[in-house]
């Protein structure tokens, strides 16, 4: 699997920050430092105050009311993860008396002042304590950072959904700070932004362990800093994954906070959680430490997902700016595709597959740059690894492709239309009710529950078309009516863990495999487990055709299931091959049709009955509702039962 | 029911986390893009991060360097091969970059004169010989770069 990496950053900048400080450092004998503060009513009011608790990152769960930070060097004092007036206390008392703290962190930074661990803390103090005056120490490394990091705009970065590689499936979230323009005449380029992105570091671990210390948080979280084009090389060239820049309308004092606290976040960790405290949930409190007034981490459930995050964001009054789009190498190299005409498809296609460049004469001179830029395109994500290592073979290619696209003429650029913006999606956690009926007097009714994050029927804006992603789904059988009888007795009737279910299309330069993975329980029958529930992982390859600009897709799938249940005969466990035929077909985003039949071999047992198929179809008015009907059939139990849904997203 | 938490770890292992794994960037010792490793950005980090942030500012890091002419190379490093597939065409964001770096006042004539003279420079695949190369061409071109010479 792919050891993927996280995120960070870095930036150039020039002008001096914030020369003035120096001037106004003079302490004064009626100051507060010299008053007997630490009596101070005030005090008590001002520790409690929200925006403080925001700065030392306190948040208040069931069992206590204390700060997610976890590095002891972010507390002044031995108490100040719990209580924020001593910390209050102890850091007023640090700027008083300019004492220098060393850092456990020795590396690069010994020592610092209190101003200079903490100059978001210590500005905010400031706006509220009219008379701290105190001797402003230098901050030879804070300067250089601010120095470094004037951002002029801060934007949300979201990384779109790639499905095809599993640790990637939620997207995921980081910062960029633009630079101040200089006053030189060359316009600037994103590209040599800084990145900021909160990551859990972790060695070289085995994958289990990788997911016990996830789970319970034994990796700590840190924020770094990395220049952005190494983010968009990793995500845009390698994984095919596109990113939605959204500018956030700070004012110059929220940005000058916001890149001061951040310093201040370098100085600790959080222990990481995957699914609570993780790169887009800390992102969220980092940007609330510096800009009160947004109410972002609020809005977001316990657990987080990094869309969900955005929308959190930029739906907060006033915050939103410009959202820009930068599409992956992969839609370039499709966009590219899209402009050539038949024989220049023909000839590309022998281009990169036979490597015969001598076809190109047979193209209008005028056209041959488009035909070389899609090549390109193809070769650079095609084998960007192998280029990347190195490959002789496929590097010597490309110069040959570069060698002759050089000596032609510039082209127009693409026109990029993108996509429906992942913050106008549907949300991710899903709740169903559901009906089940063989028969008006033989009817099951149930509760579904989905954590995140989307389905084949679900509205598609926003989303990846042909995958399916789903983490923590429940199905749970409420009431049953039998034989007219109605009763109660509430059973979990199918849970996925977790499943991805990827189709991908075949095309004539892209073959690419299916596949679906689940890991979960259900109720089956068969091997001696009468609707017992079975844990069940399932793994399934094969291929999919395309119809109607992939309106309409085909499938075919083999592979096979471990089921396990105490009831199984003998061993508790079977292995079960299995394989599925199905179709998608989308009408519009929002009105969509699924079926498939599945077929399993139980050794020992007769396969003719083994089969269960189903056919659905959802409308979701908006994206908040849907509704859904359906069939489903199953030949073990000899059955048939009409379908009916509701489905809300919240 | 051992077996199958222990199945259900090992698949979110090697799925669900594998995103946030390894840090690795600038003052890592390896610019991450020159990892041997398969894997794009290698996590070949020696378990720090404080250099991850503070690197930069120790001066240690090669990403940012007050001189244009490491900083040209370290991001020729990272973005070589969308760099030299822009230079081909004479158009595209890493070459504003470039005219950023060594602040070309005509990125658009720096463009045409880099995609003229492509072949030779990215002879090599070494970030610093295409880097030199770049400088050495864009001089007897005339091109007016700040940082250039």
């Amino acid at each position: 699997m792919k050891t993927a990496p996280s995120f960070f950053l870095s930036l150039v900048i020039f002008l001096c920050f914030e020369c003035a400080h120096a001037k106004e450092a003079t302490s004064t004998p009626e100051g507060f430092c010299k008053s007997s503060w630490q009596s101070s009513e005030q005090l008590n009011t001002l520790s409690q105050n929200p925006e403080w608790l925001r700065l030392l990152h306190f948040r208040r769960n069931q069992l206590r009311f204390s700060s997610e930070a976890d590095g002891p060097d972010f507390f002044i004092s031995s108490e100040g993860d719990r209580d924020p007036k001593a910390e209050m206390i102890a850091t007023i008392d640090g700027l008083c008396s300019g004492v220098k703290r060393k850092l456990q962190y020795q590396r690069h930074v010994k020592e610092q002042a209190v101003a200079c661990q903490f100059p978001a803390r210590t500005r905010w103090l400031k706006s509220k304590i009219s008379n701290l005056n105190f001797t402003e120490p230098s901050c030879p490394e804070l300067d250089d950072w601010r120095h470094r990091h004037k951002a002029e705009a801060v934007r949300l970065v979201f990384s779109s959904y790639y499905a095809n590689n599993p640790s990637s499936v939620f997207g995921h979230t980081l910062l960029r700070l633009d630079p101040v323009p200089t006053k030189s005449e060359v316009p600037s380029s994103p590209l040599l932004s800084s990145g900021i992105n909160f990551a859990a570091e972790v060695g070289p671990l085995n994958p289990v362990i990788y997911a016990l210390y996830g789970l319970i948080g034994l990796f700590p979280g840190r924020f770094t800093a990395i220049p952005y084009y190494y983010k968009v090389r990793e995500y845009s060239d390698f994984d095919s994954r596109d990113l939605w820049e959204y500018e956030l309308k700070l004012t110059p004092e929220e940005r000058r906070q916001f890149v001061d606290h951040i310093w201040e976040l370098g100085f600790t960790h959080y222990n990481y959680y995957y699914f609570t405290e993780n790169c887009s949930y800390h992102l969220l409190t980092a940007l609330e430490g510096a800009v009160p007034r947004l109410e972002a981490s609020q809005n977001v459930p316990w657990w987080v997902i990094p869309a969900d995050s955005v929308k959190a964001i930029v739906r907060s009054p006033g915050i939103l700016g410009e959202v820009t789009f930068r599409p992956s190498l992969h839609r370039q190299y499709e966009l590219r595709k899209e402009r050539l005409n038949g024989t220049e498809f023909e000839v590309f296609q022998i281009i990169v597959r036979q490597r015969d460049l001598s076809r190109l004469d047979q193209i209008d001179e005028s056209r041959r740059a488009i035909v070389l830029d899609a090549a390109l395109d193809y070769w650079d994500f095609k084998y960007a690894k192998n280029l990347l290592e190195k490959d002789e073979d496929k590097a010597g290619f490309k110069q040959q492709l570069l060698k002759l696209r050089s000596q032609l003429p510039r082209t127009e650029p693409l026109v990029i239309v993108p996509p429906v913006r992942p913050d106008l999606s549907h949300n991710s956690a899903r709740y169903g009710l559901y009906s089940e009926s063989q028969s008006l007097e033989n009817t099951t009714l149930g509760l579904e529950l989905r954590f995140a994050l989307h389905d084949w029927l679900d509205p598609q804006e926003g989303y990846p078309e042909t995958a399916k992603i789903e983490f923590f789904r429940f199905k749970i059988d409420g009431l049953q009516a039998k034989e007219g009888r109605w009763g109660s007795t509430p059973q979990l009737a199918d849970f996925s863990f977790f499943e991805v279910f990827l189709l991908s299309p075949l095309k004539a330069d892209n073959r690419q495999f299916s596949w679906r993975a689940k890991l979960g329980a259900d109720r089956r029958w068969g091997l001696g487990c009468e609707e017992c529930l079975a844990f069940q992982l399932d793994l399934k390859g094969g291929g999919t055709l395309g119809f109607m600009n992939d309106r309409a897709l085909l499938f075919a799938l083999a592979g096979a299931q471990v089921r396990g249940s105490q009831e199984i005969d003998p061993s508790g466990f079977a292995l079960v091959p299995t394989w599925t035929l199905g179709a998608r077909f989308m009408m519009s985003t929002r009105w969509l049709a699924w079926t498939e039949y599945n077929r399993e071999y139980l050794f020992g047992y007769s396969a003719d009955d083994n089969w269960t198929a189903k056919a659905e179809m959802r409308y979701s008015p908006t994206l908040d509702y849907g509704f859904g009907v359906g069939w489903s059939g199953d030949g073990w139990k000899d059955e048939n039962k009409a379908l009916l849904q509701f489905y809300l997203y919240r | 029911m051992k077996t199958i938490i222990i199945a259900m770890l090992a698949l979110v292992g090697t799925s669900a986390l594998a995103e946030t794994i390894g840090p690795a960037g600038c003052g890592l010792g390896n610019l991450a893009f020159g990892g041997k490793d398969s894997q794009i950005l290698a996590s070949t980090t020696n378990g720090t991060s404080w250099s991850n942030v503070f690197g930069i500012t120790s001066g240690t890091s090669n990403c940012e360097d007050a001189d244009g002419m490491a900083k040209l190379d370290s991001f020729i490093e990272s973005n070589k091969q969308a760099l030299a597939t822009d230079a081909a065409r004479g158009d595209g964001e890493t070459l504003a970059s470039v005219a950023q770096i060594l602040k070309c006042l005509n990125p658009g004539q720096m463009s045409q004169v880099i995609k003229e003279n492509h072949t030779k420079i990215f002879s090599s695949d070494e970030a610093k010989s295409i880097g030199s190369n770049m400088r050495s061409v864009l001089a007897e071109e005339q091109v007016v770069c700040i940082r250039g010479a």
